[in-house]
């Protein structure tokens, strides 16, 4: 009785909404032509990038050897294929306590920077951003160099003083401590932007009640920061799902697969496409339910922080403990940062990698070797070209896709969130397959060029973006727009007037984000590049496959400086909100 | 279509030459043709380096064809081939690499052309495919390598089942079959001798399992296990050669030997100029290049590696191409569980 009851309305509603927003769009299309062109044609983008190369894909996969009849068999092997169980729950395990780890080292590193008085606030922001920009392979060998159980020179050195590693690196514990190093920046990032751009009035409200410094954080801030924390929960969660590269060197070793590293394994011997995206149905599936928790914890919920009528936020004075929380950040970067970039650094002018550090040992040759090697310019180059143009169409993009989302009653919103966060958690070889289907054909033949490059970019980090503009459009009152078009203003010009500029914190952080990761960008762009479409990644990756470990080593650091002038300039460019990045 | 036309004129002229005129002539017309087409792409698996100095020979010789040459390893080159044969367009024109199962597979599969070229009679027939679908282009030695620094000389294994001695425990290095092309014969021929207790004692034995021949030479250097159980001789070799304490292990049991086969798309687009590459490849001129580089050639007139000893001094193993492709899934499930990974 009650299902008679129910359906009806689900249906009636469910209509009225679409209804509701069909009409949405007829009248932007009659009263603002341009409004519905950018809208529209961000839409029909996204579509087209991820929905055709993946569509397509999955396409294959209900085919025989991807070409023949329909059929389910594909779907039901990979269900059936030994091990996968396993690794699920092993990527489950990881991924759940890399996330775990990283909040808790990422919460009150970004609260400090971002709303207190501990000094080197700009140094640690930028140890965390550097932890990003260097390959992650080189980053997980550093570390099984670090504490091999052999050989390694921090478990040498504990052994010296009587004491010993708490984990084999070459276990599951070893990953999630690499990954948690390694991603806790995603959460710091996010939830740092959104301190930045916060009203500092709430605080001082609860303060002015008499609330302490810990209560105010615990009852006030925190609740406010729901939005950026549960994203950056599932950027860090769903990353540490569908990272391959430090899963395979340590998982290996340490005997045990993921899910990444069980679906690589259809890859090989022969590859067998057709079984890719069945066997990343998981994977897509975690990312539907993060969405779905993702909404569910939010719901209907102001999180508006951001209404124009705040002053700069005073910092909130901390005494003494300034000088304990500013230890545990420099701690942080030192293991996120410094121990593996230092490793590097030294290897880079080494001579004999391997052999004992000493004067007979240390030479520039290295980096004479990369000044001779026009490849090396053509790399960065392009790496600065494609990183550059990737961070910024994910943007722009992302500003229009999350606008529809959020301020809109368009139907096919939900659609589009998945398409913009669906390439997240894709395994980036299945990912790179189903861009050359698409891509190898006319009218849109991008295969063996740069473009096809500036796709995978775009598509793989597009939810990066998405996240960091919609957590900030959400902080963002709708009534400031309101009032602009009041007073006027036409879509464009609110956009371009009041609401970009309040969200040039959290945009700009989305921006060097994805402009660091995808200069060390390997899995696609192995796959794709040719003579003059080398990245900086591919070129430190031959070298390091070449066996020679110290001109990789010296790329790897040039790689560092060149992000760290990037970030610089784009910082000196746009100015504030890079700040907090 | 236009150059479609063209390719397929060119081809179909140099078909009519070959026997009117004989190698010489049919070498010339090659290269006519060739010269319209005007480019080409050599995905490779050898280093960057080799392909550079191989390359500007080509450059030498053949002035007007461009040679766009990319240096893929097999893990990387395989499934972007067959991605390519997915979307029905293959973009490379010449492809060597150290799977010969997967050029065995390629074959059958009708998706290699067939090409004699001239330059194959100067190869013995064991490494030339009977319809002349791929060649080897060089010979690889998987011999064990320790480091001289962490291993005493009279420690160094014999043989290759001594590894499995309690004396070795923790010490040993490989790459993993799965993903390593010349690791799968050396394992498959260890078990054809030894069996399964040979994998059973590695993994009893604390034995590392790493993604590629690389990454195990650099565990060897470094010592964090100073044997490893295979490697390839031109990265032991050229490593020792930059002063690394390495020394390559020969088993009295035997050293496996892979072939890095060579061969042309049936659907490359610029099938001429492929051919034309394929037979400098095997070339004495460009075999010698690539013996000065520490590989070894299938031709018997280029001699052997700076470092190697003659291949007829060495109790060869070669694995059998035909199990190495019926072999190739459940062999790769067995090894994995003695390694407790499903």
């Amino acid at each position: 009785m009650a299902d008679d009851t129910l359906s009806p309305s689900l249906a009636g509603r469910l209509v009225r909404r679409a209804a509701a927003g069909a009409g949405e769009l007829a009248h932007t299309l009659r009263q603002e032509p341009i409004k519905f062109a950018v809208l529209v044609g961000a839409a029909l983008l996204l579509a087209g990038l991820v929905g055709w190369p993946l569509g397509t894909l999955f396409w294959k996969g209900f085919q025989v050897k991807g070409d023949g009849p329909f059929t389910l068999t594909n779907y039901i092997s990979v269900f059936q294929e030994g091990g996968l169980i396993d690794a699920l729950e092993n990527s489950l395990y990881i991924s759940g306590w890399t996330t775990l780890f990283s909040l808790l080292i990422a919460v009150p590193m970004a609260w400090a920077v971002a709303r207190t008085d501990m000094p080197l606030k700009t140094t640690i922001t930028a140890a965390s951003a550097a932890t990003f920009v260097v390959p992650s392979f080189i980053v997980v060998i550093s570390w099984i160099f670090l504490l091999g159980p052999n050989e390694g020179s921090v478990t040498l050195f504990l052994e010296s003083i009587g004491l010993a590693l708490p984990f084999r690196i070459f276990s599951r514990e070893g990953l999630i401590f690499v990954l948690t190093l390694h991603l806790y920046p995603l959460i710091f990032h996010t939830l740092a932007s959104a301190l930045s751009n916060m009203d500092a009035s709430y605080e001082e409200a609860a303060g002015a009640v008499g609330a302490g410094k810990l209560r105010t954080l615990w009852s006030v801030t925190m609740p406010l920061m729901l939005p950026a924390l549960v994203s950056g929960v599932i950027l860090v969660f769903l990353d540490s799902l569908a990272l391959f590269g430090a899963p395979r060197a340590i998982g290996l070793s340490g005997r045990f697969h993921v899910l990444t590293t069980k679906i690589y394994v259809l890859f090989r011997h022969p590859p067998r496409f057709e079984l890719a995206a069945a066997a990343a149905l998981p994977l897509m599936c975690f990312t539907v339910v993060a969405l779905w928790v993702q909404k569910w914890l939010l719901g209907r919920k102001r999180f508006t922080t951001l209404t124009g009528r705040a002053a700069g936020a005073k910092p909130i004075e901390l005494g003494l403990w300034k000088w304990a929380l500013l230890a545990f950040c420099l701690l942080i970067a030192f293991l996120g940062l410094l121990l593996p970039v230092s490793t590097l650094v030294i290897s880079s002018f080494l001579s004999s990698w391997g052999e004992p550090i000493s004067w007979e040992n240390l030479t520039l040759e290295s980096y004479t070797v990369i000044a001779d090697s026009p490849d090396v310019y053509t790399a960065v180059s392009n790496g600065l070209r494609l990183s550059f143009a990737a961070a910024t169409i994910c943007v722009l993009l992302a500003i229009a896709i999350v606008w529809m989302v959020e301020r809109t009653e368009i139907p096919g919103r939900g659609l589009l969130s998945f398409l913009a966060m669906v390439p997240f958690a894709f395994p980036s070889v299945a990912l790179a397959v189903g861009l050359i289907l698409i891509f190898i054909h006319p009218p849109f033949e991008l295969y063996g060029t740069l473009w096809i490059i500036l796709v995978a970019y775009t598509v793989k980090r597009i939810a990066f973006a998405y996240i960091f503009a919609r957590n900030a459009l959400k902080q963002l009152s709708p009534e400031m727009e309101e009032a602009a078009r009041v007073l006027g203003a036409g879509w464009l010009r609110t956009m371009g007037e009041v609401t970009l500029p309040l969200l040039k914190g959290g945009l700009a952080a989305a921006w060097v984000l994805i402009f660091s990761i995808c200069l060390r960008e390997l899995t696609m762009s192995i796959l794709f590049y040719l003579p003059g479409t080398e990245t900086m990644a591919v070129i430190v990756f031959n070298y390091f496959e070449d066996g020679t470990f110290e001109v990789a080593a010296a790329i790897s650091v040039v790689i560092l400086v060149i992000s760290f002038a990037s970030v610089y300039l784009v910082k000196s460019v746009i100015g504030k909100g890079v700040q907090e990045v | 279509m236009m150059a479609f036309t063209l390719r397929l004129a060119g081809v179909v002229l140099l078909a009519l030459a070959i026997p009117a005129a004989g190698w010489a002539a049919s070498m010339d017309a090659l290269h006519r043709a060739a010269k319209k087409e005007g480019t080409l792409t050599w995905y490779s698996n050898s280093k960057k380096k080799i392909n550079q100095k191989v390359a500007k020979e080509w450059k030498k010789a053949y002035p007007g064809i461009k040679l766009r040459h990319i240096r893929k390893g097999t893990g990387a080159q395989v499934p972007t081939i067959e991605a390519e044969r997915m979307a029905k367009r293959v973009s490379v024109d010449v492809m060597n690499n150290t799977d010969p199962a997967t050029f065995l597979r390629w074959t059958r599969e009708g998706f290699l052309a067939p090409f004699k070229a001239p330059n194959d009679k100067d190869l013995p027939a064991e490494f030339v495919e009977k319809g002349h679908h791929y060649r080897a282009v060089s010979i690889y030695l998987h011999p064990g390598v320790y480091n001289t620094k962490k291993v005493k000389t009279s420690d160094v294994p014999k043989k290759l089942s001594d590894l499995t001695k309690a004396k070795y425990k923790g010490k040993t290095v490989s790459a993993t079959p799965r993903t390593s092309g010349v690791e799968f014969p050396k394992y498959l021929t260890a078990v054809n001798r030894y069996g399964w207790d040979f994998v059973k004692g590695l993994a009893k034995n604390d034995h590392l399992l790493q993604k590629g021949q690389g990454a195990v030479l650099r565990m060897v250097q470094k010592g964090e296990r100073p044997i490893g159980v295979g490697n390839t001789t031109y990265r032991i070799w050229g490593a020792m050669k930059k002063g690394r304490p390495l020394k390559p292990i020969f088993y009295e049991d035997g050293t496996v030997m892979i072939t890095v086969n060579l061969g042309t798309p049936k659907d490359a687009p610029h099938p001429n100029a492929a051919r034309l590459l394929i037979n400098f490849l095997v070339s004495k001129k460009i075999q010698k290049l690539l013996v000065k580089n520490h590989f070894y050639s299938a031709r018997k007139d280029v001699g052997n590696p700076p470092l190697g000893p003659a291949l007829s001094s060495l109790k060869l193993i070669r694995a059998d191409n035909e199990q190495l492709i019926k072999a190739r899934g459940p062999f790769f499930d067995k090894f994995d569980s003695f390694f407790g990974m499903k």
